[in-house]
Parts: structure tokens; C-alpha cells; sequence
């Protein structure tokens, strides 16, 4: 805890650092102008978000089997960063996509796999919230946490099946120039450093409310 | 024991029979709504006929759902039935199979309505070709359904509770149960989806194993 200030200095200044790439160093995008800059955050968070809802199934796999407390805390901290990140890349993708689509929202698989996402893992947070204080709830919300990581793999088949107009980042045909690259790599080490460092605030959060009941 | 536990489901079933139908009168009224909001479904409608098929059964469902643990909870059982040992699973099976028949039911009468009301004969004339497809979805609808009722069956607010946890969970199962029997504009059924057909296996027999694996912790906590 007592290095934590130094965690959040580091924080702050790769967060500076990345705003100089991405608004200065990274050319703009000849057919998508200055919007194109959202794509850093958007797939960033979109990697945040997956490492997110993966903690949370498995800290909660481990609360099922081993019971402890400290588990379900885990489970339930990496759950709402997850979320968090989910919903910045819900909001994000529109912003993006009104310009550059014509419209805010379609139903393309990608989108529809977030929203899903979004919405099983908001209900396992209305769950916890149902069940607050009672000790049941903590089961309950494990086994619902892992039924939602058992639908990403599954939601992701499904929706893989239809056409799909969203751009690959991952395993696509890529011809970014270098620039573009190399911040988007350092974005993304400091968007999962961010959600660590925001993880480690919610536990912290989540041990004294539950020392405090 | 699973034997002696499904017979007393079926006893359930008949014991009140208004609980059963209310599920089939609710799915009906839905199907009549239907038509009302969205005339051109009478006329139209042919191609999306798979579609209401499945809608409807999933709201339907879910009275049926909610009723789940219902008898047990009207005879103050559910405490007593927690001491006997080795019984969650006998009878996760029981209630997994009484809310199995019961959706699949569903889906022929909502096909029956549909047909009647909306004129939309498809679904029915080939059943030959979306009958597995209607076997998958019922099975996999019972095994997270019933999931569900275990988590909230001594729960107030549940009416609220259910459909936030359960719809999300059930969209990819919907999804592909959509794509697995294609039908053109005319209503002519385009084929059988492999594809789709292959993860709609997936999806029940991963979450019946993990269902299999968690039921023990979920019903004694409940």
C-alpha cells in the first residue's frame, strides 16, 4: 500500500505520455480524420474489459471451490472494472462509428457480442445488489459470474457466424504504419495498467465495506 | 430417487393445472399482441415465422420458470427436502425434465396459435427440418431456467430479478436457434445451419455440465 502514490505517479505519467502520442505522435488517419484518434481508448478498453470479466470468472471459480471471502471480493472488483471498461466501449464505438458509419449504432456481431456482455455482467451486478449483505449472495453471484465467461466464447461463435462490418484489430489484414502501432501497443499497456491500478482501488474499497458491515 | 421425484413433478403438474395452462394462455395472448401491434404479420409475417415461434416461447417460459420451486415452497418442503442427502441432483434432473416438457409443449402450441391466428403455417409444415433445433432450444432454455429458479426460488422481487439474469445468458442460445432453420421471404425453410446446429450442442452440454457442477452449492445455499 505504502507504494501505491508511486503506482499512481506512474500512472498518471504514461497517461500523459500516451495523450502526446496519440494527439501528436500517431498520424491521422487520411480517410477518418481526427476521429480516428478514439480508436486508441476503443480497443484498448475493449482488451481492459476482457481481462476484467476473465478475472472475475476466475476468482470465482476459485470462491466456489475454496470458499474464502477474499475470493468473491476479487470476483466482484474485477467484475465492475470489467464493466466499466465494457461501457466505455460501448460509448466510445458510437462516437466513433457516427462519422465514419453514418450512424450510431448497427448490429454488427462485434457490437452485438459487447452488448451482451454488457448486459450479463450488469446483472450479475444487480444480483450482488439484491442480495447485499446476505452471505447466499455471494454463491449466487460466483456461479452467475462464471455462467457469463461460460457465454463469451459461446456469444462470440454465434455472433462470428454473421457478417461483419466492425475492423479487426487482432488477426486481420493490418498495414498500420509503424507510428500507429507502437501507440496503440503503449496505449494498451496503459489502459491494463490503469485497470489495474483502479482493480486494486476497488478491492481496497471492497474490504472496508466489508470490515465496516 | 429421480424416478420418484419426477412423478411427484408431473403430480405438480396436474395437481394445479391452471398453473400449466396460464403458461400457454400467456404465450397466446403474446402471440395475439403480436398481430395487433404488427398487422402485416398476418400477411408478411411468413418469413419471420421461426422467429415468433421462439419469442414466444421464451416469454412463456419464464412463468413457468417462476413457478419452478413453487410447490415445494407452498408445502414448507424446501428445508426438510435440503437434509436428505445425495437429493439435488435427482432432483435437478426432475425439474430440469418437468420445465423440458413443459417448454416443448409450448413451442407446438405457440406453433398452433401462430398457425391459427396468423396464418403462418411454416414452422408447422416443416417441422421435419426445425424439430431438433426446437428439441435443443427447449432442452437448453430448461437447464439455465431451472439454474435460475434455484438462485431465486425463496426470493422476493424474483418477477424482476429473473428476466435481468436469465435473458442475457439465453440471447446466444436465441441467436443461434434463429439461424439454425432459415426461411426465404416466401417462407420456404432455405436449410438447415450446421454451424449453428453444432454450437446450439455446445451451448446445452456446457452449461449442463456446469450447471451439474454448481447445483449442489447453489441449492444448499438457497
Amino acid at each position: 500500500m505504502k507504494k501505491f502514490p508511486f503506482f499512481v505517479l506512474v500512472l498518471l505519467m504514461m497517461l500523459l505520455a500516451d495523450f502526446y502520442l496519440i494527439f501528436s505522435y500517431a498520424p491521422e488517419e487520411a480517410g477518418q480524420g481526427i476521429v480516428q484518434k478514439i480508436f486508441y481508448f476503443h480497443v484498448s478498453s475493449a482488451f481492459a474489459m476482457y481481462a476484467g470479466f476473465l478475472m472475475a470468472g476466475l476468482f470465482s471459480l476459485l470462491y466456489l471451490w475454496k470458499k474464502k471471502p477474499g475470493f468473491n471480493s476479487l470476483s466482484e472488483s474485477a467484475a465492475s472494472i470489467g464493466l466499466l471498461f465494457c461501457t466505455m466501449v460501448l460509448a466510445s464505438g458510437p462516437v466513433w462509428a457516427k462519422p465514419i458509419w453514418g450512424t450510431y449504432w448497427t448490429w454488427t456481431p462485434r457490437l452485438i457480442t459487447t452488448l451482451i456482455l454488457w448486459l450479463i455482467f450488469a446483472g450479475v451486478f444487480f444480483l450482488r445488489k439484491f442480495f447485499e449483505g446476505e452471505e447466499k449472495g455471494k454463491t449466487f453471484a460466483s456461479v452467475l459470474t462464471l455462467l457469463g465467461v461460460l457465454d463469451i466464447p459461446l456469444v462470440y461463435y454465434a455472433v462470428k457466424l454473421w457478417r461483419d462490418i466492425h475492423p479487426a484489430v487482432l488477426g486481420g489484414e493490418n498495414n498500420m504504419p509503424f507510428e500507429m502501432k507502437f501507440t496503440l501497443i503503449f496505449t494498451n499497456v496503459t489502459v491494463l495498467f490503469l485497470f489495474g491500478v483502479l482493480f486494486f482501488l476497488r478491492y481496497k474499497v471492497q474490504k472496508a465495506n466489508e470490515q465496516l458491515a | 430417487m429421480f424416478l420418484s421425484l419426477l412423478s411427484n413433478e408431473f403430480r405438480f403438474l396436474f395437481r394445479k393445472p391452471e398453473n400449466t395452462f396460464s403458461v400457454a394462455f400467456f404465450s397466446l395472448v403474446i402471440v395475439l399482441l403480436l398481430s395487433f401491434v404488427s398487422p402485416e404479420l398476418r400477411d408478411y409475417g411468413h418469413s419471420k415465422a421461426w422467429g415468433y415461434v421462439i419469442l414466444v416461447t421464451l416469454f412463456g417460459s419464464l412463468l413457468r420458470f417462476y413457478r419452478t420451486f413453487e410447490p415445494e415452497k407452498e408445502g414448507a418442503l424446501l428445508t426438510r427436502l435440503k437434509m436428505i442427502p445425495d437429493l439435488s441432483l435427482p432432483l435437478f434432473f426432475a425439474k430440469i425434465s418437468a420445465n423440458f416438457l413443459v417448454i416443448f409443449f409450448l413451442e407446438f402450441f405457440v406453433m398452433g396459435a401462430t398457425l391459427f391466428f396468423l396464418g403462418v403455417h411454416e414452422p408447422v409444415l416443416f417441422l421435419y427440418q426445425s424439430f431438433i433445433p426446437l428439441v435443443l432450444l427447449a432442452f437448453g432454455l430448461a437447464v439455465l431456467g431451472t439454474l435460475c429458479s434455484v438462485i431465486l426460488q425463496e426470493r422476493q422481487k424474483k418477477d424482476v430479478l429473473f428476466p435481468i439474469i436469465f435473458y442475457p445468458l439465453v440471447i446466444p442460445l436465441l441467436m443461434l436457434a434463429l439461424r439454425s432453420c432459415g426461411f426465404d421471404a416466401s417462407g420456404k425453410i432455405t436449410g438447415i445451419d450446421f454451424s449453428s446446429f453444432r454450437l446450439i450442442l455446445a451451448f446445452d452440454g456446457l452449461y449442463f455440465l456446469a450447471s451439474i457442477l454448481v447445483f449442489e452449492k447453489l441449492w444448499r445455499d438457497a
